[in-house]
């Protein structure tokens, strides 16, 4: 039984947001990062990766973010992440991403409104 | 008919003997009286019969039968003895002939009301007791002739014994006792009257039918090679000489089975030495034919010399063939009585018998109290002080006493007696039923029965096919002469003992090999699992053979195990080696990690490719290697039980499937359900809820209702009273196999996984962590943080542990106080993190955790971690 995550995309003109819910390890990361990539359109301004509902996230979460906020770097894409504040594992991306190379914000509004603003 | 015409006596004799014929017909009452009378009326050539009965109630006469005077009958005519016609025939006990009703005191009205003009009637004697009255009336003015008198009274005769027959036969049902001693009585005065008496009348009729002076009738015996005169008339019987078949005049006739004339017997000395000083000089005789077979012949002889033309030979022919059908009759009708006097003292011993053989039969156990009843009843059929059993030892050398009724406590089991000596000893090497009158010293070896003071003894071997199982003997103190009855009766009842107690051995047998394989194929201990504790219990059925009853715990590589519990529903040899077969296939299919539903389903392939048919039900449940959830699947099996001393019990009802091999394509399904820490799971086979008379339900209850008065019990403590309690001493119908298996609990701090090295296990691994935090209280982030730090430590054990699929990694967790220690071993080497993945994971183990450490040796590597609870929310 591989971790189970379920991720759902919201397809925008602009602006495409997926939630990510369950539990993202070493079993399924590969999985989920090649959905989301997908997900996003080569015209989209750019990529909100809402993990509210992430139950559980590790290293293997921390690369499949690194690797799509790469990925859409290089297609001049934004990517914002939505940790809700007091959620576990942004407790992980704060000890990994001690950088900030992964913008995380607190609401899908705010990265969208990010996202708008940075286009 | 030719010959009616020539001789209406033999045409009389000819009725006559129909009368016989029917008399032996029938035996039920009212259809041969019937007969009789239709038969009578035709003989005497009269309008009516009828028969009247001593009621022994009143003692009057009563219609019993009648033929042209119903009327009789259907109003139950009653004559008191003494008045009118019949009451007189009655009272006088002699034939009266009425010739004109007019003229005579009749009592009843209905013979006027019918018209009879003239009346004959009889009395109905039985060894000269009067049992009722027979009489005959025409509508027209008749003399009835001496004849005609003779004729009633001896149909008279013939009816009287064929209903008192008939009559003893209806009684047979109220007393066959009675029935023997009154057959006794009336068997001589039926074969008597029926072939003897016969013939002499007979005799009178051929004599007059063919002229001759002398008449005799000799008969085959029962040699074939002789025979003997058996009636005679106008000569003395005895003064016929036996004779050989084959030689002289009567031997010849009986060899060639063809008729025999001599017109002068000086002319023919070789066939007549003899005759002539009996003073015959012409000689007839034709042979007696019943069945095809020579069984007699018929001569006549005349003192002075005569010619028999063929007329003569052929009448006397025919004469000849109606009697020996009468003769034939006669004997077969002897015989039969005779085959049934021998039935009913059979049936009677085989009642004294079945009486025996009832406690031997329905006991396969033949232990020591059934014996004794058996033997008690020997002892009563005999009307005997005592009976004993000795049996065979396996040496085949010595007889050992074994069970005994009559002497008590001097009875002492097992005194040994060899074979040879002794009485026992006697007639277990004679091998037959031995009787002694008067018992020396040497006859008694037993102590026992010198003490008892046993004078006279009657033993039987105790035989099946040829081989000695024992020997069966009476004793009584009085000397007593056993007589052939009582011998048969003994070894009746010692055929049917020997045929129990050969039973039992095969019996005992196949139950030793079937217990001792079925023991063998359970499990001598439980499995030791940490946090568990187990127990099991199984208790063979009582007289059945051995059932299939099996269980099974089984730890699994990822630290959950399996419990198993079946039941073959067949018994014996064959059940265990099933039952050995399942539990083995079950084993693997549990090892391979293949889960509940699974593993009944191939279970269900293995029982269905069996032959001949099986079925069998199977509990399957994998307990988490937490302890905190259970998986099962059930296949026709009664549902196993979880038992939480915080909770209402539960029985676990779902994941029902058919018992396996009961239907192609069965589909088993599986359902998980969490147990709280220090729950006890309760497998068990369908014998202790199904027991005796008891429904499944009532018994289940009765299972609750147990279980709740032991809710706080430990597996063994549980189980013995469950034995106690539901089992009780009495072995139970069928076998019961229970499991009960207790998980450790709340307080138990500790965590023991083997994970296989699959990505996909790290899910299950951190559910399985989640509800051990949970339990020692550890707070949202403080269980977070332990589940992404082992998780990280298991990830790498996984990636680059090992290459092989059946790797497994260990987590171990210990909570002291308020600090988590988790360690995560493989036997791999660690390797140095690369690239930024690992480095991450590294990174996030040492943030996490208050105290992070890799140990790395010869035997692979163990991650430590560690956190402190009150540090975190």
């Amino acid at each position: 039984m591989s971790a189970d995550s379920n991720v759902r995309i919201e397809p925008g003109e602009e602006i495409v947001v997926a939630h990510v819910a369950g539990e993202i390890d070493l079993s399924n990361a590969g999985k989920v990062g090649a959905q989301l990539a997908e997900a996003v359109p080569n015209r989209a301004l750019g990529l909100v990766v809402d993990l509210a509902e992430t139950t559980y996230f590790d290293s293997s979460g921390v690369s499949l973010v690194f690797e799509l906020a790469e990925r859409l770097r290089r297609r001049q894409q934004r990517l914002r992440v939505v940790v809700p504040d007091d959620a576990p594992l942004l407790r992980v991306l704060r000890i990994v991403d001690a950088a900030g190379a992964v913008p995380v914000v607190g609401t899908v509004e705010q990265a969208e409104a990010e996202i708008r603003a940075d286009a | 008919m030719e010959t009616d015409d020539r001789s209406p006596s033999l045409a009389r004799l000819r009725h006559l003997q129909t009368i016989s014929e029917a008399a032996l017909a029938h035996l039920n009452f009212d259809d041969l009286v019937r007969e009789l009378l239709v038969r009578l009326t035709a003989i005497l050539h009269t309008d009516t019969a009828a028969v009247l009965l001593i009621d022994p109630e009143t003692g009057e006469l009563r219609a019993r039968a009648a033929k042209g005077l119903e009327e009789e009958v259907e109003e139950d005519v009653r004559i008191p003895i003494g008045r009118g016609f019949a009451g007189r025939i009655a009272n006088e006990r002699r034939t009266i002939v009425v010739p004109d009703v007019d003229n005579f005191d009749i009592y009843n009205p209905i013979l006027r009301k019918k018209g009879l003009r003239s009346l004959l009637g009889a009395p109905l004697l039985v060894e000269g007791r009067l049992i009722g009255v027979l009489h005959v009336g025409t509508l027209q003015p008749r003399v009835f002739t001496d004849d005609d008198e003779e004729l009633i009274q001896l149909a008279a005769d013939r009816i009287a014994v064929a209903i008192d027959h008939a009559r003893l036969y209806e009684a047979e049902r109220t007393s066959a006792q009675q029935l023997r001693r009154l057959e006794a009585i009336t068997e001589a005065a039926l074969s008597h009257l029926a072939l003897d008496d016969l013939l002499d009348v007979l005799l009178v009729r051929l004599r007059d039918l063919i002229s001759t002076d002398t008449i005799a009738v000799l008969l085959l015996n029962d040699d074939g090679q002789t025979l003997s005169t058996r009636a005679a008339l106008g000569v003395e019987a005895e003064a016929i000489a036996d004779v050989a078949v084959g030689e002289g005049f009567s031997g010849t006739i009986a060899a060639t089975g063809s008729p025999l004339v001599i017109e002068d017997v000086k002319d023919d000395a070789s066939l007549t030495s003899g005759l002539p000083e009996i003073g015959v000089s012409s000689l007839i005789g034709v042979p007696l034919v019943g069945r095809g077979e020579v069984i007699g012949v018929l001569t006549g002889g005349t003192w002075e010399r005569r010619e028999f033309p063929s007329s003569d030979v052929d009448l006397l022919e025919r004469a000849a063939a109606r009697i020996a059908i009468a003769i034939e009759n006669a004997r077969l009708y002897a015989a039969e009585r005779r085959a049934r006097a021998a039935a009913e003292r059979s049936a009677d011993q085989i009642r004294r018998i079945e009486s025996i053989t009832d406690v031997a039969m329905h006991h396969i156990a033949l232990d020591d109290e059934v014996l004794e009843r058996l033997l008690a009843r020997v002892r009563t059929a005999l009307e005997t002080d005592t009976a004993a059993l000795y049996v065979m030892d396996d040496t085949r050398q010595i007889l050992l006493a074994r069970a005994e009724d009559g002497s008590g406590d001097l009875f002492e089991r097992d005194v040994q007696v060899p074979l040879g000596s002794g009485f026992a000893g006697r007639v277990a090497e004679l091998r037959r039923s031995l009787a002694v009158e008067n018992v020396g010293a040497e006859d008694v070896i037993s102590p026992l029965l010198r003490k008892r003071g046993i004078k006279s003894l009657l033993g039987t071997p105790l035989v099946v096919e040829d081989r000695l199982l024992g020997v069966l003997h009476v004793g009584s103190v009085e000397p007593r002469h056993f007589t052939d009855d009582d011998t048969a009766l003994l070894s009746l009842a010692g055929e049917r003992l020997a045929v129990a107690l050969d039973h039992q051995r095969i019996y005992e047998r196949e139950h030793f090999v079937a217990e001792t394989l079925q023991r063998s194929l359970l499990p001598e201990t439980l499995p030791d699992i940490p946090e568990v504790e187990a127990a099991s219990r199984y208790t063979p059925g009582e007289g059945e053979a051995v059932g299939g009853d099996w269980y099974d715990v089984i730890p699994l590589p990822d630290g959950s195990f399996g419990l198993a519990m079946g039941d073959v529903v067949s018994h014996g040899v064959r059940a265990a080696s099933v039952m050995g077969q399942l539990r083995n296939a079950a084993r693997a299919y549990a090892l391979e990690g293949s889960p509940p539903a699974v593993v009944l389903e191939r279970l269900d392939v293995v029982v269905r490719g069996l032959d001949p048919r099986e079925m069998a039900t199977v509990a399957y449940a994998v307990v988490a290697p937490d302890r905190l959830s259970l998986t099962y699947a059930l296949a026709g099996h009664p549902p196993p039980l979880v038992i939480d001393p915080e909770a209402e019990l539960r029985l676990l009802e779902q994941g029902r499937g058919p018992p396996l091999g009961a239907v192609p394509d069965a589909v088993f399904e599986e359902t998980t359900v969490e147990i709280a820490p220090g729950s006890t799971l309760l497998l068990y086979t369908d014998g202790l809820v199904e027991r005796r008379k008891m429904w499944i339900a009532e018994g289940l209850e009765e299972l609750l209702v147990e279980v709740r008065a032991a809710i706080d019990a430990a597996p063994e403590d549980l189980l013995d009273r469950l034995s106690a309690r539901m089992l009780g001493d009495i072995p139970p119908s069928d076998d019961v196999a229970m499991l009960a298996v207790r998980t450790a609990p709340a307080h138990g701090n500790r965590l023991s996984l083997r994970i296989p090295a699959d990505p996909d296990e790290l899910a299950v691994m951190r559910q399985t962590m989640r509800r051990w935090l949970a339990r020692a209280g550890a707070g949202e982030d403080a269980t977070y943080d332990l589940l992404v730090a082992t998780t990280e430590a298991a990830a790498n054990a996984v990636e680059h542990a090992y290459g092989p699929a059946d790797a497994t990694f260990e987590v171990e967790g210990v909570i002291d106080a308020d600090v988590v220690t988790v360690w995560v071993r493989d036997q791999g080497g660690w390797r140095a993190p690369r690239g930024h993945n690992r480095g991450r994971g590294t990174m996030l183990m040492q943030q996490l955790m208050d105290d992070f450490e890799v140990k790395t040796g010869e035997a692979g590597t163990e991650v430590r971690l560690q956190l402190r609870l009150n540090g975190r929310p």
